[in-house]
């Protein structure tokens, strides 16, 4: 015990004595850690951790698609259908995402909800916090139940239990709550309510006359399912496929081509963002890599230039034990300071990321700091001190006392062979820093790129903000139509109006889409299922010049209620190149299959060409896109926009008051300008580049302080061949020259190292980037020559110290 | 046998005062020395008399507290540290105690340093390396490392890298003391034969045996020459 006090007191003047030396170790520790803890916490929570239902593992999502048409969404009957004939799964449930409006506290508000199959909530296997969810019974009786979200019962209703049993009007229709469902629900994601359907399956989003439980044709529900005890997913889907081949049969038409996916929830939870998560884990692996290459090498340093001083105790008759423990003390005193320091950075590495991270990840609850987690890489590091503390102890074992005890006068004796493993060290890890900053260089590009991409109208000046219509309230497109209507006429009536209009899908916003396929008059009917689809723009006359989309040719829509027969169609470029060839679209006859299954076409004129817009992605090249008056088709989803130069809230209020005046009860949904709206939509991208580059920029530091360590060290150990070199006549610039050429040599072998594996592992992210190739030459020649840079400025700082060593005092230790 | 010539060295009233936590150390307490061209000057003393001390200030490692020194008839004060490093270079070669070889480089490439630094074309470099060595006794070592040879062979080499560039003056601060006594004596004879050839050597010893290698004695006792005499030269 007194022996282990004296080697900690030891321990802590070595450090006192070389506070740099015990810094630098400390924060390399600390932020490899951090990082790595904290990261791996989110990469646990959102993709490893199970979720929180019952059996997860035998949950799973139904889908049935052609692969040429993105249509993964399934109809009631199939639904019904796959519902009844199946043998594999224990139960299944439809659902449709929606959004509902209500009064609480005095004012209309907008909830997002889900419409869902009794099924629903028994099949997840969750608890509901109060009262009850759905049960079949509820579904036979046309009973008009709901559930709703922890979080918004307390931020509605502040938590208040009566609100079970009490009637709430959504979209106009009277809905019993009869529970709520705890916070770690969250199905699909981010949902406040959810309503038991009426029917068999839920209603689909549009106002339809045909039987929608009949119709196979209207694909809008999401299907969860329960696998059976035992059954593997794809013992399921072939189970399904088998009732899928009969359906082929049956209506050829809607069916045929068809196949059934069956894919573990969590998957289909996270799959969108299991490729970034990846990245970043290995980024962050990588980091931790560094940060222990880091103190190994700080530790082999020190380890050379203590070899003397151990050599000393040796020969004064220390043991091997009591030396092993002395070394293993200092070891372990500095990984466990450092450990201590990482998880209260890893702690704050977490909450910055959740707080940094989309809205769109999925299970941000779920994240927290991992103790296992927290645990590994605190034994890694620690393993690593250890490892290499235990270095000095060895080479002297080895070497024999005496050999160390010379080894001060001509050569650094044992430390040439760890002077070696040290460059190694350095070059591994200049090159590790700089496939990340070379990574990191290629994504923060793409982002530029991509923010710098026209998207085809000018945001500047615009402000969006969603007008969504109850279903329950508007049932038929006539009512929905007429509601917009008098919407705009209120809000133009206003004085100084600025100029508006309504468009679904709002360019560049999360609102989701609608396509249609089509065909031209003259040009060849295609074989079955194999009609040409562009996306499908629904707007209100002045659209265009709202938004600043350029009309290449012909008109937009006029304000005549409704176009006379044929109907006007507007398209854009890239739908007039491909289909229309060096023809003149403007005057074709489109058929949209709008009219009954079966019928004649329905002929609508090309009235203009409208530019290029980058609707879904700036990312994604245009489409083919078709643009209708909203009087000939809508969706009670549309979103305003207005150009103005007054400010948000100004907009806002004018909107809220046109809205109001037609419909007091209807609550305003997002409104954001449209620079906001294309920022969010490059979050993603933009989060890739924060986070890689905030890593980056820490491997630069831990790359650059591993530099300047080295070549500290060095200088250190050979004062007395400086002195020497001194006195033979070396220049001050002769002497800083030598001490950075020793850093250079590194440098550029870490270099080339870097840039080699930055080539190999770049290539496999290519899918990320965007307007630069994985290999950009100037990308990967800039970033070289920045670390390049920066390392030889490290080692400049020990490189004037070389030239102030006192050749005297050099040349006078013996 | 030289004629002594004009003064290459001039110290007048060179001073040391070394600062060190709380003490004041007067190593040099005004030394008054001429060293002419061609001269062999033996320094002795006890131990912490300023030998070392003042051949740094003699070999430009060290500048003076006070006093002026001239070498060659010009002042030194004040030089900037570049023209310093060229005068270390040039016009001066070290012999120390403890070789001070450079362990990383071979015999050759040590041998060859002091007229890298002189921007030499290294075939000349090559030339006069290996006529150093030749003369030392060294050639067939040429491509060993320090570490392979005897402290006596290590010296030879010393002795051949501080005579390559051909300097004005040898300072050799106790060249043998490092040394048994066969190789210390090989090691004066190279000296004495380098003095023969015209070299001026000051050479700091306190074994009275080698002292009287050399023509002129020197005697410091507390940081002042206390005897200077002009000595016969046993053979
Ligand atoms: N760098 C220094 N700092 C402080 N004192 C020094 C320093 N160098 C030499 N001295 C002191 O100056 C005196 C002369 O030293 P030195 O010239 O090395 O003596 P010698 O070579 O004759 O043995 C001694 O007392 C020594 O302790
Ligand atoms: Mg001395």
């Amino acid at each position: 015990m007194r022996t282990l006090l004296q080697d900690l007191r030891y321990a802590g003047r070595l450090f006192r004595r070389a506070p740099g030396f015990a810094l630098v170790a400390l924060a390399t520790l600390a932020l490899g850690i951090g990082a790595t803890t904290g990261v791996f916490s989110v990469v646990n929570g959102v993709l490893l951790q199970p979720l929180p239902y019952h059996d997860p593992a035998q949950l799973v999502a139904v889908q049935t698609s052609r692969t040429q048409a993105r249509d993964d969404s399934m109809s009631a009957p199939d639904f019904l259908d796959f519902q009844a004939r199946n043998h594999t799964l224990a139960a299944m449930a439809a659902y449709r995402e929606d959004v509902f409006t209500l009064r609480a506290r005095g004012v209309p508000i907008q909830a997002d909800g889900a419409l869902v199959t009794a099924e629903f909530f028994t099949l997840f296997g969750v608890r509901p916090l109060a009262g009850r969810f759905f049960g079949a019974d509820d579904a036979k009786a046309g009973r008009a139940l709901a559930v709703l979200s922890e979080g918004f019962w307390q931020r509605e209703f502040g938590g208040d239990p009566g609100v079970v049993g009490r009637t709430l009007q959504l979209g106009g229709a009277s809905y019993t709550v009869v529970g709520i469902a705890p916070a770690s629900f969250a199905w699909p994601q981010e949902r406040q309510i959810w309503a038991l359907a009426t029917r068999a399956a839920p209603e689909p989003p549009i106002a339809t006359t045909e039987g929608y439980l009949t119709n196979r044709g209207m694909r809008y529900l999401d299907v969860v399912a329960r696998l059976k005890p035992g059954v593997a997913p794809a013992t399921a889907r072939a189970d399904l496929e088998t009732i899928q081949t009969g359906l082929a049969r049956l209506d050829p038409d809607e069916e045929a081509g068809r196949s059934v996916s069956v894919t573990s929830l969590q998957e289909q939870l996270t799959g969108d963002v299991r490729h970034v998560l990846l990245v970043l884990l290995a980024a962050v692996g990588v980091l931790l890599l560094i940060a222990c290459i880091n103190v190994a090498h700080l530790l082999l340093a020190r380890a050379t230039g203590r070899a003397r001083e151990i050599g000393i105790r040796t020969a004064l008759g220390a043991s091997r034990t009591r030396l092993v423990r002395q070394l293993i003390t200092e070891s372990l005193l500095l990984s466990l300071a450092g450990g201590a320091a990482g998880l209260l950075m890893a702690t704050w590495i977490t909450a910055a990321l959740v707080r940094l991270a989309p809205h769109s990840l999925p299970r941000l609850t779920d994240v927290h700091v991992d103790p296992r987690v927290a645990a590994f890489a605190v034994l890694i590091s620690t393993a690593t001190g250890l490892l290499f503390g235990l270095v000095p102890a060895w080479q002297v074992s080895k070497a024999g006392p005496s050999d160390a005890l010379r080894a001060g006068d001509t050569r650094t004796g044992a430390g040439v062979a760890s002077h070696r493993t040290a460059n190694i060290m350095i070059v591994a890890q200049v090159g590790l820093s700089l496939v990340l900053l070379i990574t990191a260089g290629l994504m923060g590009q793409s982002l530029l790129r991509l923010v710098d991409q026209d998207p085809g109208f000018h945001p500047e000046h615009v402000v969006s903000a969603q007008v969504f219509l109850p279903q329950t309230q508007y049932a038929t497109a006539a009512a929905q139509t007429a509601f917009y209507e008098r919407f705009l006429q209120r809000f133009a009536s206003q004085p100084g109006a600025p100029p508006i209009a309504i468009a679904f899908p709002l360019p560049l916003g999360s609102g989701g889409s609608a396509r249609a396929s089509f065909q031209i008059q003259g040009q060849p009917e295609p074989p079955h299922g194999t009609r040409p689809v562009a996306r499908m723009g629904i707007v209100s006359p002045g659209y265009f010049r709202v938004m600043g989309i350029p009309l290449q040719r012909g008109r937009g829509f006029t304000d005549a209620a409704r176009d006379a027969p044929p109907r006007a169609v507007v398209i854009n470029e890239t739908l007039a190149r491909r289909y229309f060839g060096g023809a003149d679209p403007l005057g074709a006859h489109v058929d949209l299959g709008m009219g009954p299954d079966n019928g004649p076409p329905e002929w609508f004129t090309v009235v203009g060409v409208a530019g290029d817009v980058r609707t879904g992605s700036l990312r994604a090249a245009p489409e083919p896109e078709l643009y209708l008056s909203y009087r000939e088709f809508l969706l009670p989803f549309m979103t305003a926009v207005v150009r103005t130069d007054r400010d948000v809230g100004a907009v806002t209020s004018a909107v809220r008051t046109a809205v109001a005046a037609v419909d007091p009860n209807l609550p305003l949904g997002e409104v954001r300008t449209m620079p906001d709206v294309i920022a969010a939509s490059v979050q993603q991208p933009r989060l890739r580049a924060l986070v890689l580059g905030s890593f980056a920029l820490l491997a630069l530091v831990l790359a650059t302080l591993g530099i300047y360590g080295l070549v500290s060290y060095s200088v250190a150990t050979r004062t007395r061949e400086f002195g020497i070199r001194v006195a033979l006549g070396a220049a001050p610039g002769e002497i800083v020259g030598l001490v950075l050429g020793l850093g250079l040599k590194l440098l550029v072998a870490g270099a080339a190292v870097g840039v080699a594996g930055a080539w190999a592992v770049t290539r496999g992210l290519s899918g990320l980037l965007y307007g630069v190739t994985a290999t950009d030459p100037l990308t990967y020649a800039v970033l070289a020559a920045l670390l390049v840079a920066i390392g030889t400025v490290a080692s400049y700082i020990p490189a004037r110290r070389a030239t102030r060593v006192d050749p005297m005092t050099a040349l006078r230790s013996e | 046998m030289n004629a002594p010539a004009e003064a290459l060295i001039k110290l007048d009233g060179i001073t040391k005062v070394f600062y060190t936590d709380e003490v004041e150390t007067h190593a040099l307490a005004g030394v008054h020395l001429d060293i002419r061209k061609g001269e062999y000057v033996s320094i002795a003393g006890p131990s912490g008399c300023g030998k070392s001390t003042l051949l740094s200030i003699l070999g430009l490692l060290d500048t003076p507290t006070d006093g002026r020194y001239f070498l060659n008839g010009r002042t030194v004060a004040d030089l900037p540290p570049s023209e310093r490093a060229r005068i270390r270079n040039r016009e001066i070669g070290f012999i120390f105690q403890s070789f001070n070889l450079i362990g990383d480089l071979t015999v050759f490439e040590n041998v060859e340093l002091p007229l890298t630094y002189r921007g030499m074309k290294s075939g000349e470099r090559k030339q006069r390396v290996e006529a150093a060595l030749e003369r030392v006794g060294m050639a067939h070592r040429a491509k060993h490392l320090p570490s392979q040879l005897s402290g006596g062979q290590q010296q030879r080499v010393a002795v051949a890298r501080a005579v390559a560039g051909e300097p004005l003056i040898l300072l050799a601060d106790e060249p043998t003391g490092n040394l048994d006594s066969r190789s210390g004596e090989a090691v004066m004879d190279l000296l004495r034969e380098l003095h023969r050839a015209g070299a001026t050597i000051c050479m700091v010893t306190h074994d009275p045996r080698y002292a009287r290698h050399a023509e002129r004695a020197i005697h410091l006792f507390d940081g002042r020459v206390v005897e200077d005499m002009e000595m016969a030269v046993t053979e």
